[in-house]
């Protein structure tokens, strides 16, 4: 019973924001920036491999090679800064089900291929992320991760937890007052 | 706190268009961006960049006609061997006539000053607007060519 109760207390100290809320925050953001950072550098591989989802027409594929990286690579800065959490974690959340309708979508045509998640291979690692439903599944975790900090009321270690703090010490100088 | 305010689908909007319009002013810049081309080149293909190396093999091959699109004062002072000189600028097709692009047994091969020099596209373009075949344009322009020590004729 006991055990039961510290696992609440975490889980809801965890929904309102404590340091393991952070820790989440860091970490997915710096996952996003090192995925988009890695895919900025070949544009050209990555439409390809948008192309070979075929979910989008193929001369878009071009356009979302192009945006997607950088959209990345935004978000997961925003995130690891702490500046408007909110917004970008709920876009952070849009993209996991974008990824996960689009693998989803061609696991039920029976397609295989590799993923292009974080296109490892490029920096010499070895990983094997030809689509499945692991995939899924692991997108979904960072979708359900992305939720929680999207519903988070506090972000410890962030830029806006910072101002907050700066413009509740020194109230009079605030245009809130 | 309202969970979906005004302010937060301004601020996703807002992150949305600068990322956009970020990743576009990169992928200008990138060496592997996509670069944004006409529905007609895209279609036929027909422009091709050829570096002064694959020139000179057209050159020697002697297949080729090459055209000189830069001003003929520059033409005059110096140009490729055996290349003649149709500016860019000047009323097009000009003097020889459209039968010289259309009924040109060899390969038109296109060169000016330097890489983001338009002449080449120009000119180009309005060969292709009268005949469809392939034009060839020296990507680096005579410069280029001029620095591989190939053949160069000086003016008067």
């Amino acid at each position: 019973m006991r055990i039961m109760k510290i696992f609440k207390n975490f889980f809801v100290d965890v929904m309102y924001g404590n340091k393991f809320t952070s820790a989440v925050r860091i970490v997915l953001g710096g996952m996003l920036l090192f995925a988009g950072g890695i895919k900025i550098y070949d544009p050209e591989s990555f439409g390809g491999l948008i192309a070979r989802y075929d979910i989008l027409p193929r001369i878009l594929a071009g356009y979302a090679a192009v945006l997607i990286p950088v959209l990345e690579m935004v978000i997961g800065l925003l995130l690891v800064v702490g500046y408007k959490v909110r917004a970008s974690s709920l876009m952070a959340v849009f993209l996991m089900a974008l990824f996960i309708v689009s693998i989803g979508l061609n696991l039920m045509r029976g397609r295989s291929f590799d993923c292009g998640c974080f296109d490892v291979r490029r920096i010499g690692l070895d990983i094997n992320e030809t689509i499945s439903a692991w995939l899924v599944v692991r997108d979904s975790v960072f979708l359900v991760a992305f939720a929680l900090l999207f519903s988070a009321e506090r972000h410890l270690f962030s830029l806006e937890n910072y101002c907050e703090k700066m413009r509740l010490k020194n109230p009079e100088q605030s245009k809130y007052r | 706190m309202k969970k979906f305010s005004k302010q937060l689908f301004r601020d996703i909007l807002f992150i949305a268009v600068a990322a956009a319009a970020a990743a576009f002013v990169i992928n200008l810049f990138h060496p592997r961006g996509y670069v944004l081309v006409s529905r007609s080149d895209f279609d036929n293909k027909r422009v091709v960049f050829i570096t002064a190396e694959e020139a000179k093999i057209k050159y020697d091959s002697k297949a080729a006609l090459f055209i000189d699109a830069r001003e003929t004062a520059e033409y005059d002072a110096s140009h490729i061997s055996g290349s003649v000189s149709i500016p860019a600028g000047d009323p097009f097709p000009g003097p020889g006539g459209e039968l010289q692009y259309r009924e040109q047994p060899k390969e038109i091969v296109i060169y000016c000053d330097g890489s983001s020099c338009g002449a080449s596209e120009l000119l180009a373009r309005k060969i292709l607007s009268l005949t469809p075949r392939h034009v060839y344009i020296i990507e680096k322009g005579f410069p280029d060519w001029k620095a591989h020590g190939f053949p160069v004729r000086e003016g008067e």
